[in-house]
């Protein structure tokens, strides 16, 4: 207990002690207040919390009117619904001309078609290039020879056909490459057409 | 608080309206005007995974459409739309993401011939090499056609391969592959059997020996200018 006295009877003292005052203390002061960085305000901790990244983890509160909402939305569903609509893939653009024949963007070749046959009534010319409709492209008869010939503007590709005798039979072009018996066991021909102009 | 609730109604039928609007497959109008709605409903998810994996769709509505025309019900439209749909992915994982429709379909077509995967992807190698060499190097569409067309007047199928992948390695051109073809219609319709008439007319063809005679054609092969 002695020796704590001791230690706080000598602080004392140094406390009574006397200052030399040379009328500087005050600026003193006041200088090293100025050196000290100026504490930072609320809302430049707030700028600092919310830089880069972290704005946009920060939760904030928004107020919206419900109409505004609704009608942004329905904006939004809008531009997604007309997106759906539109031709999706990067298939070559096709689309579908006058008698059903397919329309691609290149230029159509006048391709000629004959069939042979003297007890023929009707024969049309169906295929992948007028929809398999056999009232699209009807074969007219030259003569009384039984050639029928027609001619079809056809985009450049390779395409199936066949031809149909008065609604029922169905035959491949003689001369013309084949096509195997296809999945509805009926014959088909081919015939390729050139992209050159 | 009652207009919030509505607002809240609104947004879930807007969005329920917008994914079943989304979510539908775009559906062609000329397999909508043919086929039944069973049929449709079916080949039209066919198209639309055709679609979105970029496939040629046109292949499959004419499928269809052939299909109708010749009177097969819906379950074999069906089914032959969706072979044609595994054909055409199998035929574009062998030739490559490149490959044009003409080459796609006509590949398809030779695989339901009967070609084997393997010879598909040695033609198309073959071709390539014969490109690189000559510049009247054949096509691979023009291979393919004329392979699928000696398979169908009777000539094996690995016959068939075997000899017009032996011409393209040799760099035969389209219109000498053309002329080929037609020669060997030409004897199996005089009654030559077929593997011998397209072997017969292949050896020629290599051996450079003298063209091959004129044949009368009804048909035309290929307009070539």
């Amino acid at each position: 207990m002695a020796r704590r006295n001791r230690w706080l009877e000598r602080v004392v003292a140094e406390l009574r002690a006397p200052v030399p005052d040379d009328g500087e203390g005050p600026r003193r002061i006041m200088d090293a207040v100025r050196r000290l960085p100026p504490p930072e305000t609320r809302i430049q901790k707030r700028r600092a919390a919310d830089s880069g990244w972290r704005w946009w983890l920060r939760p904030r509160p928004i107020m919206v009117r419900p109409a505004v909402a609704v009608l942004w939305v329905a904006l939004t569903m809008a531009v997604v619904l007309v997106g759906s609509l539109l031709p999706r893939g990067t298939a070559p653009p096709e689309s579908v001309g006058v008698g059903g024949v397919p329309v691609v963007d290149f230029a159509l070749q006048s391709m000629p078609f004959v069939f042979v046959d003297e007890s023929a009534t009707e024969v049309s010319l169906v295929g992948d290039f007028n929809d398999w409709d056999p009232t699209a492209t009807l074969m007219v008869r030259q003569g009384a020879d039984g050639i029928w010939v027609v001619v079809v503007p056809l985009p450049p590709g390779r395409h199936v056909y066949s031809f149909v005798v008065d609604g029922k039979t169905w035959l491949p072009a003689d001369g013309a490459p084949r096509v195997p018996a296809d999945e509805f066991g009926t014959p088909g021909s081919v015939i390729l057409v050139d992209d050159e102009a | 608080m009652r207009m919030l609730f509505t607002a809240a109604k609104l947004l879930i039928a807007i969005t329920l309206l917008a994914e079943v609007a989304v979510a539908s497959p775009e559906v062609d109008a000329r397999l909508a005007e043919r086929l039944a709605p069973e049929t449709l409903g079916r080949v039209a998810v066919l198209v639309d995974s055709a679609r979105r994996e970029t496939l040629p769709t046109e292949p499959l509505i004419q499928k269809a459409l052939e299909g109708v025309t010749k009177g097969a019900d819906g379950e074999r439209i069906a089914w032959a739309v969706h072979s044609l749909l595994d054909r055409l992915r199998l035929a574009r994982e062998i030739l490559g993401p490149a490959a044009p429709a003409p080459e796609l379909t006509a590949a398809a077509s030779a695989l339901y011939a009967g070609v084997d995967t393997t010879i598909l992807g040695q033609l198309h190698d073959a071709t390539l090499r014969a490109a690189a060499d000559t510049s009247s190097a054949p096509t691979l569409t023009v291979e393919l056609v004329v392979l699928s067309d000696l398979i169908a007047r009777g000539v094996p199928p690995a016959s068939a391969s075997e000899l017009v992948l032996s011409l393209t390695s040799a760099g035969v051109a389209d219109a000498t592959l053309l002329e080929f073809r037609r020669s060997v219609e030409y004897d199996i319709g005089r009654g030559r059997p077929p593997l011998e008439a397209a072997e017969s007319w292949t050896r020629g063809a290599l051996s450079r020996g003298p063209a091959p005679q004129a044949v009368p054609s009804s048909g035309p092969d290929r307009k070539i200018r």
